[in-house]
């Protein structure tokens, strides 16, 4: 039954999706990590700028769960967890795609650990549906992208200020990298988890007919 | 086939004053709501949090001012980034909520309630330049504070708070999508901290221009463009606000005249600010390097005599309890000149070493804390043993332990500082970075040196003063200033035999 609910959701929902928003932000993404093309930069720095571009792909991604219909959405056969497994499903390849070209040209030269690059940068996808799945839960908010991009942004400056020692963004080659990544698997689990949790539709209490 | 034929409705016009004040109360509304707004309150908080931290932003007893206004910009920085967010929300919050055609049956045209966004960052804009003002005056009166209280680097931060909130009304009315704001910030975020734009004339477009991890200069020697930055700022936040009532529909010739004025301000003072150090500024930072006597203010006392610029002044009685306190542990009445020194030819970013003085001079540096007092108790120390700072060379006798002893008990908690400073040195052996060249010592000698510094300062004073020739002498080996001051040494191992001994 929801296979096919699905083959029949899945070109409406691939139309209504925020393809725009999501070429500029991959624009973008693609921009930052081709500096490094136009300028002798070091391997620290590209790294940077390969975590802006990411955090850049997270904040297009932000806005894959909006549904302006939600309000009348919320009443089809199709469950909650169907349509939002659907969206990110079809923007996925897309986003895949975007981020193999990223390292390719941000990194040509295979300098940086492209594993945990790629670690950080789903995580922070995953954070951002997270939350998006949790207001959408608990507010009656259409449209959390925005706010959702505005705490990822918050998050990414607040851990940017934050010393070497201790700060999410650990520099490269620095002691704590296999510890701090280890924490970016626990952050990608956790918002999985949580995210599963909030697609569960609120079951009203049933009440029994009323009898005539 | 028949047309349908809608009349346009004429707007009447208001008379000034009614439209005036509809604007200024859309203004007063707007900035409630930006106030309240989640980012600009996380960031004008947590700006507050650093100025109101305990010990200070920077936690130094002896600031120096120039640089303390340098680093009053970040915070207003991320202010500016939640304003942008903000703001442009506040402008696209019809659009997202379908009432933009609602608005076009209201007295005030688009253009209007555009002013009336921009108006709504004042404050913002003033709260930043109140939490500038804070962190500022807080450091400005800590007694041990130096330096020059430079007034275009201060307003930096409020103008960056103008400015990004301008840049999130034009984006509102030029790009109609939630999206541009947060884009916005990250291609800030990038150019400000990561990308690195070298010295080149493109440098200074970028908002926040930050020159740090550099030793301080004397006021005069920095030669930031920071005024002319100041205005860049300012006309480019005035140019976004024009560009956004424009696009609002306000074609009046007026603003036009104006939008183009500023236009003209802002690459004008883009240029201005992107000319290279003027020639009597290059002149004047190869004087203060290569020649700095004929720049300072010196004080004579005793023996030392103290020389600083003149804006160091403050620093004077720190620098000679330090100096007063080693020469007090030694015999010498020589006289020597403790002379601040500054390697200023390239400017606030320059990491290149100072030059060394000549022979009856030692070097101070333009930063105080407990760790620049155990150094400059080092370069004290040289002096008087040495009395020469172009050495580079491992001592491996009898004047590397008294020098680095010296400098050690020269301060009243010198041990505690070295075990401080001694985290962030790598290598075996014992150093102190002096301002000029770093004092090292092999491992042996340093071993002689903890083994001097576990006996009573009074009882190894009086042996160092009275052997004080021998002890100062090249020709005395370790083992015998070991023997003279009766401690033990361990044996030359074959790490220390490949130390460069001179």
């Amino acid at each position: 039954m929801s296979g096919l609910i699905a083959r029949a959701l899945v070109r409406p929902l691939a139309r209504s999706l925020p393809w725009r928003n999501l070429a500029a932000a991959g624009a973008l993404g693609l921009a930052l990590a081709a500096v490094p093309r136009f300028a002798d930069l070091e391997a620290g720095v590209i790294l940077y700028l390969l975590r802006m571009a990411a955090l850049a792909g997270a904040l297009g991604a932000a806005f894959v769960l909006d549904d302006p219909s939600r309000e009348t959405t919320e009443v089809v056969p199709a469950s909650r967890a169907l349509r939002q497994a659907l969206r990110v499903a079809v923007v996925l390849p897309a986003l895949a795609a975007w981020w193999m070209a990223l390292l390719y040209v941000g990194d040509p030269g295979h300098r940086l650990p492209w594993a945990a690059l790629t670690l950080e940068a789903v995580a922070l996808c995953a954070l951002a549906w997270a939350m998006a799945g949790a207001a959408l839960r608990f507010t009656a908010s259409a449209a959390p992208g925005l706010a959702v991009g505005g705490i990822l942004l918050v998050l990414f400056i607040a851990s940017a200020l934050i010393p070497p020692d201790q700060t999410p963004l650990v520099p490269l080659g620095h002691s704590n990298w296999s510890e701090v990544h280890s924490l970016w698997t626990a952050l990608l689990v956790l918002s999985l988890l949580s995210w599963a949790a909030t697609t569960r539709e609120p079951t009203p209490r049933r009440h029994p007919a009323p009898q005539a | 086939m028949s047309t349908l034929e809608t009349e346009r409705p004429t707007r009447t016009p208001l008379p000034r004053s009614v439209t005036d004040r509809s604007v200024l109360a859309l203004a007063r509304a707007e900035a409630r709501r930006l106030l309240l707004h989640p980012l600009v309150a996380v960031a004008v908080l947590g700006h507050l949090a650093v100025v109101l931290w305990p010990g200070g932003a920077t936690g130094q007893d002896f600031p120096v001012l120039q640089e303390v206004a340098r680093e009053t910009q970040l915070g207003p920085l991320l202010v500016g980034l939640a304003t942008l967010l903000a703001v442009n929300g506040a402008v696209l919050r019809s659009r997202r909520h379908g009432t933009d055609a609602h608005f076009d049956v209201l007295v005030l045209p688009a253009w209007r309630r555009t002013i009336a966004h921009a108006l709504s960052i004042t404050p913002v804009v003033l709260i930043a330049a109140l939490l500038v003002a804070g962190q500022f005056a807080r450091e400005a009166v800590r007694p041990g504070a130096a330096g020059h209280v430079p007034i275009a680097e201060l307003v930096t931060g409020p103008l960056l708070v103008a400015l990004l909130g301008s840049l999130g009304v034009v984006l509102a009315r030029l790009i109609r999508s939630v999206l541009a704001a947060p884009m916005a910030a990250i291609v800030i975020i990038a150019i400000t901290f990561v990308i690195p734009v070298d010295s080149g004339p493109l440098r200074w477009l970028v908002p926040l221009v930050a020159d740090e991890g550099a030793r301080p200069l004397p006021a005069d020697l920095i030669g930031r463009p920071a005024a002319w930055h100041a205005l860049y700022l300012a006309a480019l936040a005035v140019l976004a606000v024009l560009a956004a009532v424009l696009a609002g529909g306000a074609r009046t010739p007026a603003i036009t005249a104006t939008a183009a004025a500023a236009l003209a301000t802002t690459v004008a003072a883009a240029v201005l600010q992107a000319q290279g150090p003027s020639d009597a500024l290059a002149a004047a930072r190869d004087r203060a390097t290569n020649d700095p006597s004929s720049m300072q203010v010196c004080e004579d006392a005793g023996p030392t005599t103290y020389c600083a610029f003149p804006e160091f002044e403050p620093w004077l009685a720190e620098w000679r309890k330090v100096a007063e306190g080693v020469r007090a542990l030694t015999p010498v009445q020589r006289k020597i000149t403790v002379r601040q020194r500054v390697h200023a030819a390239d400017g606030p970013s320059s990491l290149r070493d100072l030059p060394p003085a000549p022979r009856g001079e030692v070097t101070v540096g333009t930063a105080w804390d407990g760790t620049r007092r155990l150094e400059f108790a080092g370069s004290v120390a040289r002096g008087l043993v040495l009395d020469d700072e172009s050495d580079r060379g491992v001592k491996c006798d009898a004047r590397g332990i008294v020098t680095m002893w010296l400098a050690i008990s020269g301060i009243p908690d010198g041990e505690a500082r070295y075990a401080e400073a001694r985290t962030h040195i790598t290598g075996g052996g014992g150093s102190i970075l002096a301002p000029v060249n770093p004092i090292v010592l092999r491992d042996r000698e340093y071993a002689a040196v903890k083994a001097l510094l576990k006996k009573p300062k009074p009882e190894v004073t009086r042996t160092l003063k009275a052997s004080w020739p021998e002890l100062t002498s090249p020709k005395t080996t370790t083992d015998r200033a070991a023997t003279l001051l009766g401690i033990p040494v361990p044996p030359e191992t074959p790490t220390d035999r490949n130390w460069n001994c001179t």
